[in-house]
């Protein structure tokens, strides 16, 4: 029986494994792969003591960090289920089970979807969802942010130091990004921005082509080599099953003194929790409270 | 051991990529890594049997792997 399971190794559940690591908890962290929010990140800026530095630079030095400790690291494998037993809980992956005291959900989000015609058949053939993976290849090309947040135009700007053209479409009728990256896509001369835009299919043949999309002037469609999506994420709670509770939203709902979900011995922090915004340092701040909490409740503490 | 050919394709700072290399690492499996941003040539031999241009791409002893699929790589990898 372990004290502690953490569940997801972006930096909600890292913080959480050095609080427990250092609080001597017997810990486990479960992390199925490292291409959470932070890993697809193009440049993170606001992060403290690191002025500028790349999501996968930031998630291996949050994992060197980690392992300086005494901690069981588990990577590649899925949760599948997590069952309540008498006065513990049991974890089910797709290697294993687990048997632990107390529990941490720090499984974050993934990339949105758009859900529209060709999204899935053009994935590849210029449609990506990840500008630091695939941007280079639009060197001299024009390409298509989809999503005026901090990740869309994050994106824009990395694209526009090697594209020809970088069109940003917002679907309302402002940039939801932070002033800093709206100031410094303004300043870019090869950076459009067009705002109330839907789009509403990817046409082409072997690849992506041209994109159908409205503004509030009707139809239009703008010939393209290739479209970032970038337009937020979804909470990964589909495992849990009604195991906690949720919001609307699909994210767990916690309490913000302590980060307990609606189940005792059981927390959650970073981008799966019911917060309006999702920071590095907020889930880093969570994941240190979350662990905490767990450690007050597993030593039987008040 | 799996004494398999492995390849992968790869860019800087992709996250699949490095999950996927960290995973063949995990089970002690040798790779030749192409970084497609510095090998314009090996980027075209996998635009060429990929039929696609999203990295990471892996092959094991000629099958194409897109992506990081776990089950997949477990299979094919016998492990």
């Amino acid at each position: 029986m372990r004290d502690l399971v953490i569940i997801g190794g972006g930096p909600a559940g890292i913080s959480a494994g050095i609080y427990a690591a250092r609080k001597q908890l017997d810990t486990l962290l479960l992390s199925e792969d490292f291409t959470g929010q932070l890993g697809l990140s193009s440049l993170i800026e606001n992060y403290p003591g690191f002025k500028s530095i790349s999501g996968l630079e930031l998630t291996k030095t949050f994992l060197d960090h980690l392992k300086e400790y005494d901690i069981d690291i588990r990577s590649f494998e899925k949760v599948i289920s997590i069952k309540e037993l008498k006065d513990f809980y049991k974890i089910v992956t797709d290697e294993r089970e687990y048997e632990t005291k107390a529990v941490i959900l720090c499984t974050g989000a993934n990339p949105k979807r758009l859900g529209l015609k060709n999204e899935k058949k053009y994935l590849g053939r210029g449609i990506s969802y990840c500008v630091t993976c695939d941007g280079i290849k639009y060197k001299d090309k024009t390409v298509v942010v989809v999503g005026g947040g901090n990740a869309g135009l994050e994106g824009a700007l990395e694209l526009s130091n090697y594209t020809k053209r970088v069109y940003v479409f917002e679907i309302t009728d402002r940039l939801t990004a932070d002033e800093v990256l709206i100031e410094r896509v303004g300043k870019e001369k090869n950076i459009e921005v067009l705002v109330n835009v839907e789009v509403k299919s990817f046409e082409g043949e072997d690849r992506l082509k041209e994109i159908i999309y409205t503004d509030t002037k009707g139809e239009r469609e703008l010939l393209t080599d290739g479209c970032f999506i970038q337009i937020g994420c979804v909470p990964n709670t589909g495992f849990l099953n009604g195991f906690v509770k949720l919001n609307s939203r699909g994210e767990i709902v916690v309490d913000p003194k302590t980060f307990q979900t609606s189940k005792v011995g059981v927390y959650a922090a970073g981008d799966v929790v019911d917060f309006n915004e999702k920071q590095i340092s907020l889930s880093v701040g969570q994941g240190a409270l979350a662990s905490l909490s767990a450690f007050r409740y597993v030593r039987g503490l008040e | 051991m799996s004494s398999k050919k492995i390849v992968i394709y790869t860019s800087p700072d992709c996250a699949y990529c490095y999950t996927v290399k960290g995973f063949l690492e995990d089970n002690n499996l040798e790779y030749e890594e192409i970084d497609i941003y510095n090998d314009e040539e090996g980027y075209d031999r996998m635009k060429e049997i990929s039929n696609q241009d999203s990295v990471p791409v892996t092959v094991i002893d000629g099958e194409i792997v897109l992506g990081w699929d776990k089950k997949r790589f477990k299979d094919l990898l016998g492990i």
